[in-house]
């Protein structure tokens, strides 16, 4: 393939699997909503997981958006270190995100950060990394402002505890974060370390086995009870996720990204 | 207790509810968010009344074809952010606010006797939609398609989950004590 047919063929491919995240609810995420449902006993909490339910199925039949908030596109790029890419990666996404905008439609909430003027610049942020083979692994996460702004990053002592921390950021942001929620954890690295740790684990599948300081972690956020939306219940993480790094002794950065019901995630491969 | 009420709502039938209830709305609903509600303060030529009036917090995914507006997806927005405006919108005759992961307890306060708050499902983008009539107008466009006001005329838009009263009841301050209990067991 010359590079601009390969250039189309990526940005074709990330469209679809942006239309895929923004209509189709991933199966691992309905099957928790599913179990979840089951195993509330609060009136209020049943009510508010049938409802999301309900409009994931209706967003899937229409194929448009399951929610308002089209969120920012988050890529995490696996380049096989065989493969040759001759295009920009970068700017073969920003014109996928623009396209897709369109298409599908997406909504424009891109702003200045410092004058808050609306922009048209396409809102998207990329995680690389290379691994064997030959071919380019793209994951799309949709990250809705509401449980972005739930997310917290500590540079705690030492001596300090990583339960309270979690716990604690997991309270503070209540019902706003749209739970029931999806908590990825990166413990240890460094300030940016632990935060890219973070994100990287909510490309994961709920399904995956978990280890037990990830179900003692769920647990405890579990028995706190703010629950489906804020409004109690049990349910209000569906599934935690931790990646750790080694760290210096004198650090232990702890982020905690948090993720809204509408888990909202594609992916596609493609030999290059 | 379930059922629907028609706007202009007065503040006398929002003192007819409690927390708990679940409410529809049908009539004419605003959507208001962060750059609007500053707007709305600040305007002396305010296009529409607030009074009587029902605040949707949404910032709604909305297309324009030709000469109409076609609304894609419109859940509600996270209403803690307008807790700073929203005693002065009050202030302004609103009765009733939708919104979804609940408001501060000032807001709350604020609220006694006149208006309550409506919690829709976070998130249901499409179950908003269906419920949604059609777009009536629309003001400050220079804040943007999400930014802006729509004025929307919806049919038993909900269920809609009374989770600030107008007595002073929060579903919100009751949670966020009793999880504090368990956070710090």
């Amino acid at each position: 393939m010359n590079n601009a047919v390969q250039r189309e063929a990526f940005i074709s491919h990330t469209i679809d699997a942006l239309l895929e995240a923004e209509t189709q609810l991933p199966s691992d995420v309905r099957s928790a909503l599913t179990s979840a449902i089951k195993a509330e006993t609060n009136k209020r909490a049943k009510e508010q997981l049938q409802a999301i339910l309900e409009n994931a199925e209706l967003a899937a039949a229409a194929s448009l958006p399951m929610c308002q908030d089209t969120g920012i596109p988050v890529f995490f790029l696996e380049i096989g270190r065989r493969s040759s890419i001759d295009f920009s990666l970068k700017e073969a996404l920003a014109t996928a995100v623009q396209r897709a905008t369109d298409l599908i439609p997406l909504r424009k909430h891109a702003v200045d950060p410092i004058t808050r003027a609306n922009s048209d610049a396409p809102l998207f942020d990329i995680l690389y990394d290379v691994c064997d083979g030959d071919e380019l692994s793209v994951a799309v996460l949709i990250k809705g402002a509401g449980s972005e702004n739930a997310s917290a990053l500590a540079m705690l002592e030492p001596t300090q505890d990583v339960m309270s921390f979690v716990l604690n950021t997991i309270w503070e942001s209540g019902g706003k974060p749209c739970p029931p929620v999806i908590v990825g954890l990166g413990i240890g690295s460094t300030f940016d370390g632990c935060a890219r740790l973070a994100k990287k684990t909510l490309f994961r599948y709920l399904n995956e086995k978990e280890s037990a300081f990830e179900v003692e972690i769920l647990e405890n956020i579990n028995k706190l009870g703010i629950g489906p939306m804020g409004l109690g219940g049990r349910t209000t993480a569906l599934r935690v996720f931790v990646e750790k790094a080694p760290c210096h002794t004198a650090m232990l950065p702890v982020a905690v990204a948090v993720q809204c019901w509408a888990d909202r995630k594609a992916r596609f491969r493609m030999k290059l | 207790m379930s059922s629907v009420l028609n706007t202009p709502i007065r503040p006398e039938d929002v003192r007819s509810f409690k927390v708990g209830d679940v409410v529809y709305i049908s009539g004419v609903i605003y959507t208001s968010r962060d750059k609007a509600h500053v707007k709305m303060l600040s305007d002396p030529k305010r296009p529409f009344s607030l009074q009587n009036a029902c605040i949707y917090h949404s910032g709604p995914l909305v297309v324009k074809q030709e000469l109409t507006y076609r609304v894609i997806a419109a859940g509600p927005t996270t209403s803690a952010r307008m807790n700073r405006q929203t005693p002065a919108i009050i202030k302004q005759g609103v009765t009733a606010i939708i919104g979804k992961g609940g408001m501060s307890a000032e807001v709350a306060h604020s609220m006694t006797g006149r208006c309550f708050y409506l919690a829709f499902p976070g998130g249901c983008g499409i179950l908003a939609r269906e419920r949604i009539e059609k777009v009536l107008d629309v003001y400050y466009t220079e804040l943007g398609f999400t930014e802006a006001v729509w004025k929307l005329q919806v049919r038993d838009f909900g269920p809609l989950l009374v989770a600030i009263d107008s007595y002073g009841e929060s579903i919100y301050e009751t949670i966020k004590e009793s999880s504090r209990e368990r956070l710090l067991q």
